[in-house]
């Protein structure tokens, strides 16, 4: 494993899996919150503090920087879970996803920084190896074996079972008060309008046809959707 | 050679080592870009036609010919779905009619004024970048009459044959087929007048815009 900060091969290497990030931010965000799609939430921010590094305009940051310090992440995850009381559950799941990178990170060999100099770092493995795998699908497979089985939910999670959690995170969408609300400010036709525009510009300009046409496709559809909802 | 060499030199010249169209252009911004080259070529002194020779002549009337056919198949799918919007029973607000309207008419019309900026570039009014515009609209005109033409009697034999005849025979097979709305059966005919319209009227902008920039040229004697 490289131990210089330099290299960009250097830092690819120190970098675990993203999937693995994942997968343990899912599996340790269901077991927590015991709800499949809330648990979703957890797959992006659960590679966020890594997907800061990689923004091209602050490509000057060193890995497991400033965007890897627990105490900041702390303090923005309390603000945002204060902020978000309506939507905790959900909220729930987006710091457990972002809690297990920092778990995952310090278990491999360069940890994560705490402050200044001072390192936390568990040492269990090296990333990119065979264990980061078998620790992370692990964890999976430990999460969904707790879940189903040690808490009494023999049955796996069924289409229809999904659906219903699907219907419940959306149910507000779905009120009519929220639907004409959201005609009363959307001008959909001239949403409709300016994406034809665009599209033919992309079309005819830059002779981008198949997203063109995609958007084309798009803005009919926008147009007939806010047409039968009114 | 680089386009300053050219544009210093005379026209036997410039010839030498200019490129040719190239075999790689397919679209119609790749004609453009040629008539550019074109005209910055021509800035001195105009270049005799026999440059354009009959391969850079047949490719620009077939890259017209095809960038027609794009607008036209476009249009054989949007301006029936504008019909449609049209024709169909309930107040309509200007925003509907206003999509509609450019449903039907935003291709034909985009690409009317991507050629009508071709009129910029003319320097001398019997150039050898007039030429190669007039072989880019000729071949526009073409194939937005012919094509239209094919899609005009494409939609026709659609309300002949399948709305009129075929439809209430299946229907009188299946009862469970819908009736038709009325209105739907008027679609496929003012949709076929329109594309033929729109792909002869439109396209006629940009060569009345070339046509008037070339007169303006010729007045004021030259380039």
């Amino acid at each position: 494993m490289a131990q210089d900060n330099n290299g960009s091969a250097g830092i690819r290497e120190q970098i675990m899996k993203w999937k693995n990030h994942q997968v343990v931010g899912y599996a340790v965000a269901y077991v927590v919150t015991g709800d499949i799609l809330s648990s979703l939430i957890s797959l992006p921010m659960s590679v966020l503090p890594d997907a800061i590094e990689g923004m091209p305009k602050l490509k000057f940051l060193k890995h497991r920087g400033w965007s890897h310090n627990i105490l900041l992440w702390g303090a923005l995850s309390h603000i945002a879970y204060l902020v978000f009381p309506s939507h905790r559950p959900l909220v729930m799941a987006a710091i457990i996803g972002l809690a297990s990178h920092f778990l995952c990170d310090c278990l491999t060999m360069s940890g994560v920084p705490i402050w200044k100099n001072k390192v936390l770092k568990l040492r269990l493995f090296v990333t990119g190896s065979v264990a980061e795998y078998v620790i992370a699908y692990g964890t999976l497979a430990a999460a969904f074996c707790y879940r189903q089985f040690y808490l009494g939910q023999s049955q796996g999670p069924t289409m229809e079972n999904a659906m219903e959690e699907v219907k419940q995170m959306f149910y507000v969408l779905t009120q009519p008060h929220f639907a004409s609300w959201l005609i009363s400010v959307l001008p959909y036709n001239l949403i409709a309008c300016t994406a034809l525009v665009v599209a033919v510009w992309m079309i005819v300009f830059r002779e981008l046809f198949t997203f063109g046409t995609g958007i084309i496709i798009m803005a009919i559809v926008l147009f007939f959707v806010g047409q039968s909802m009114t | 050679m680089s386009v300053e060499m050219a544009s210093s030199s005379n026209a036997d010249q410039v010839l030498f080592g200019f490129s040719p169209p190239a075999a790689s252009a397919k679209t119609l911004l790749d004609a453009i870009t040629l008539i550019q080259e074109y005209s910055i070529a021509e800035d001195k002194s105009p270049l005799p036609k026999s440059f354009l020779t009959l391969k850079g002549q047949a490719l620009l009337f077939g890259l017209g010919f095809f960038a027609s056919m794009d607008s036209v198949i476009y249009s054989f799918f949007l301006v029936p779905i504008g019909m449609f919007i049209f024709l169909h029973p309930g107040e309509k607000s200007v925003s509907t009619k206003l999509f509609a309207i450019m449903l039907m008419v935003v291709m034909p019309l985009a690409m009317s004024v991507l050629l009508s900026s071709l009129a910029r570039y003319p320097k001398w009014p019997k150039g050898l970048t007039v030429f190669a515009i007039g072989r880019l609209l000729i071949g526009i005109l073409t194939g937005g009459l012919v094509l239209s033409m094919i899609a005009f009697a494409a939609l026709y034999l659609f309300l002949t044959k399948v709305m009129l005849y075929y439809y209430p025979l299946w229907q009188a097979q299946y009862g469970r087929l819908p009736a038709l709305p009325e209105y739907v059966t008027f679609i496929p005919l003012p949709s076929a007048w329109i594309i033929l319209a729109l792909h002869i009227l439109l396209p006629s902008i940009p060569c009345v815009v070339v046509a008037f920039k070339r007169r303006q040229i010729r007045e004021k004697g030259g380039g």
